[in-house]
């Protein structure tokens, strides 16, 4: 499959929403919020490798094959998330005897 | 057929067509198998940086924020060249793509000058674990861990990066060459999908390292 012909005005677009991201993530990182500075910031982040995936490395417009391999390799890095982290956070949940 | 297509099929492909499909979705298998690569890396950090907070923002303050900030808009500023360059080619402006191609490389040469830049500055504040560091923070022990996380991750991403301004710089070659046209740029478009995946990469890195360090 040929790659779609997006025009200039589309990969302009992609690059200032790209930067406008890199400074709202800047931005709000002046905010004090604990925790939530760092959750915000790689949702941002996720944000920007959305535009990227879909737009410049054309994932929207792919075949469906490539649109499995790339929901397969999310969901392989979410599977790799949850388990570790549901191992992770409830390890003091329970007391155990004799720890 | 043109003459650059018939130069660039090979066994066991009968048509460019069909090189070309199976090319992308290597390629895209390939980036699937690094999301897994970097994805193990990411999660043990976010172990860690739910053990070790207090040391972790410490180790996130000693960051060098301008430049960090500055290679994001400049890798930022490489994708959006390396999408033109895919976008002349298929245009059939070699000499566009060609110039473009070089823009890119040496837009990614910037980012690791600045990178190597940091990287020195570190080592001259004695943040550099295993090699000199130095820190009467009683949370020490895990800011040294958090500069291991920088190091291995960011060093990483570096020789990712490296890899990928000597493609970028052959391709520029090879467009050069004649060996790419409007009809035959498959190695352009596979190479152009490597170096976004390494601006994605880098994207996280700078939310993981970087953010937590604005004051």
């Amino acid at each position: 499959m040929e790659l779609p012909d997006l025009t200039f005005r589309t990969y302009l677009l992609t690059f200032l929403s790209l930067l406008c991201l890199l400074g709202l993530n800047v931005g709000l990182a002046f905010i004090h919020m604990g925790w939530v500075n760092m959750f915000v910031a790689v949702m941002i982040a996720a944000m920007q490798a959305a535009i990227i995936a879909l737009f410049l490395m054309h994932g929207l417009f792919e075949r469906a094959i490539i649109r499995l391999v790339m929901g397969g390799a999310l969901l392989w890095f979410l599977i790799l998330v949850t388990l570790t982290m549901t191992d992770y956070i409830t390890r003091n949940w329970l007391p155990i005897a004799g720890k | 057929m043109s003459k650059a297509e018939a130069l660039a099929l090979r066994e066991p492909f009968s048509t460019p067509q069909h090189q070309r499909d199976t090319a992308m979705l290597g390629m895209w298998v390939f980036i699937a198998t690094e999301v897994l690569f970097f994805g193990g890396l990411f999660v043990a950090f976010a172990v860690y940086r739910m053990y070790y907070t207090q040391g972790f923002l410490e180790g996130s303050r000693g960051m060098t924020l301008v430049i960090g900030t500055i290679n994001s808009a400049v890798l930022i500023a490489s994708t959006f060249t390396m999408s033109l360059a895919i976008h002349a080619i298929q245009h059939n402006k070699q000499l566009r793509c060609y110039l473009l191609l070089l823009i890119t490389a040496l837009i990614g040469l910037v980012f690791l000058a600045l990178k190597f830049t940091e990287y020195f500055i570190h080592y001259q504040e004695h943040k550099v674990p295993g090699i000199w560091f130095e820190s009467h923070d009683p949370q020490a022990g895990p800011e040294q861990l958090f500069y291991i996380f920088y190091f291995a991750m960011t060093g990483l991403h570096a020789i990712h990066l490296s890899i990928g301004c000597g493609l970028v710089t052959t391709m520029a070659v090879r467009t050069a060459l004649g060996r790419f046209n409007g009809n035959y740029h498959t190695a352009i478009d596979v190479t152009g999908l490597y170096w976004h995946f390494v601006d994605i990469i880098w994207g996280f890195l700078y939310a993981i390292f970087y953010i937590p360090g604005f004051r």
